[in-house]
């Protein structure tokens, strides 16, 4: 039972890749657009992802170094606040995106008007991660999340085409409007590698006291469950979505068309638990992203950090949290789409992605940090590997951004 | 109006009654919450109102003039039926009316569009 929850930072920090607020709408439309052919994207996301937090899990227990302190040291000061001033940007987008979408989950439950919701939405994550102690923040939203798996059970009561479902697992193009398929892989993609994921994960191994060598069979269950659970959350609302939209011609843009498409197979409980399932990992989305951009502040600069700390005994960090949940909360108060809002901080996320990741690739292969416990080959050629997929997502988001309109064509 | 953001409207028409469809069928079966029918049919109705407004206020190529006008009455009298299934969102007997005249709608927008 004690392993159940340690991993749940790895869920945790999964569902801010696999199912926050754009995400949710994302898969679906992806499952709605091209049936099960963008499976493996997901797939290959998480295994990269998986690879990766690993890495920064296993930096963090040895060195002690969260990824922040990383960057900063391999990038040198000036690329350092480049990286960091565009983290930044996406945690607060990002952030913002998901206090908006906690507000919308909210009236789905109970059918108030939106702009108080964002203030009482505001107030649950100040709460939360004000008088919370970081396992029960892990534990709470990580697992409340999981009532995602709904949408597997969905898709099991869709009874869905079994032989397309597992071609889905194997890259192919079956469409007339290959730069949309290109434009959802390498948003599927993308969405897997947001950088804050990387620097809730390996801030919260230290919040979690990780040392070595015990907790680094810990860390690779965790990257390894955790992110496992997200792709299987994001394929099942897919395959829903194949099942249930494509025949009717739906193109889901709203949450609430998700929770529908819980609805639909199984009833009642099943709206609901889609929507409690939507009201924790958007809110666990949220807490992520304002704790990353508080832990990538405190690490830059060398202020006192860490939730496991009184607020006293870390003030900026404390205060850096309250910033990004208070700046969500102007964002959105305005009335911009949240889902909109996610999309547009794919474009600075593929500053961050590529500085972010080099600096781990290169720490956790160094053994004067890591000792024995530096990357052997299978991890530094996977590493690799990604690095050249992330570059990719890099250079092809933006123009793929535009190209399709956003993917609408 | 062009012919291929003619397509594109009527494909969104129709996808957005579709869905109001699905959304009143669950009103209809009682398998839903009246919080989330109304928060949802109000979504729905906003995009489907917005719709209406942006293909009526499109000029037109020759020989989409009649379906343009067709398209906006349609986009419009989705929107009503989503603004009343909005305000009764616990009414089983008129979201079985809604529910027909929402497939109906996109019945008629999928119609349109094959036209072209």
């Amino acid at each position: 039972m004690t392993k159940v929850f340690q991993i749940a930072l790895g869920i945790l920090a999964a569902i801010g890749g696999f199912v926050d607020i754009g995400d949710i709408v994302f898969n679906a439309t992806a499952g709605a657009t091209f049936g099960y052919q963008l499976i493996w994207a997901v797939v290959v996301g998480a295994l990269g992802i998986m690879v990766y937090s690993e890495m920064c899990g296993r930096v963090a227990t040895v060195a002690k170094r969260p990824v922040f302190d990383v960057v900063r040291e391999r990038l040198g000061y000036k690329v350092g606040v480049t990286t960091l001033c565009a983290s930044q940007f996406v945690n607060a987008m990002t952030c913002a995106a998901e206090v908006g979408g906690l507000a919308i989950v909210l009236r789905y439950l109970f059918g108030l008007p939106y702009r108080p919701l964002i203030v009482l939405a505001v107030l649950i994550l100040l709460l939360s991660v004000w008088a919370l102690p970081f396992e029960w923040i892990e534990r709470i939203f990580g697992f409340g999340g999981l009532l995602l798996i709904v949408f597997a059970v969905a898709a099991l009561k869709l009874d869905p085409n079994w032989g397309a479902l597992g071609h889905g697992f194997v890259p192919h193009i079956d469409t007339p409007s290959p730069v949309i398929w290109a434009y959802f892989v390498i948003g599927l993609l993308g969405a897997t590698f947001m950088p804050y994921e990387v620097y809730f994960y390996s801030s919260g191994g230290v919040e979690d006291g990780w040392v070595p060598p015990h907790d680094l069979k810990l860390n690779k269950l965790t990257a390894i469950v955790g992110y496992g659970l997200g792709a299987v959350l994001s394929i099942s609302i897919m395959v829903v979505a194949a099942e249930l939209f494509v025949p009717k011609g739906i193109e889901p843009g709203f949450l609430g068309t998700v929770a529908l498409a819980a609805q639909t197979p199984v009833g009642e409980a099943g709206l609901l638990l889609a929507i409690l399932g939507m009201f924790f990992a958007i809110s666990g989305a949220a807490i992520d992203t304002a704790l990353a951009g508080a832990y990538n502040m405190a690490q830059f600069f060398g202020w006192e950090w860490g939730k496991y700390r009184k607020p006293s005994g870390a003030p900026r960090f404390t205060l850096t949290w309250i910033g990004f949940f208070l700046l969500a909360f102007l964002v959105v108060i305005t009335g911009v789409d949240p889902i909109f809002v996610t999309e547009l901080s794919v474009i600075f996320s593929v500053v961050a992605l590529p500085l972010t990741y080099v600096p781990i690739l290169l720490v956790a292969g160094d053994s004067s940090y890591m000792g024995e416990h530096a990357n052997g080959r299978l991890a530094s050629t996977l590493g690799w590997f990604y690095l050249v997929v992330i570059a990719i997502v890099s250079v092809a988001a933006v123009p793929l951004l535009v190209l399709t309109n956003m993917g609408e064509g | 109006m062009t012919k291929y953001r003619f397509s594109k409207d009527a494909e969104s028409l129709q996808s957005l009654a579709t869905e109001g469809g699905l959304l009143a069928d669950g009103v209809a079966d009682s398998r839903t919450t009246s919080a989330f029918v109304r928060t949802h049919a109000q979504e729905l109705a906003a995009d489907t109102e917005k719709l209406a407004s942006v293909v009526a206020s499109t000029e037109p190529e020759p020989g989409l003039v009649g379906k343009t006008k067709r398209l906006a009455a349609l986009a419009t009298r989705a929107a009503a039926q989503l603004r009343l299934l909005a305000k009764h969102p616990s009414d089983a007997a008129m979201a079985t009316d809604i529910r027909a005249a929402l497939n109906h709608t996109a019945d008629a927008a999928e119609q349109l569009e094959k036209t072209l």
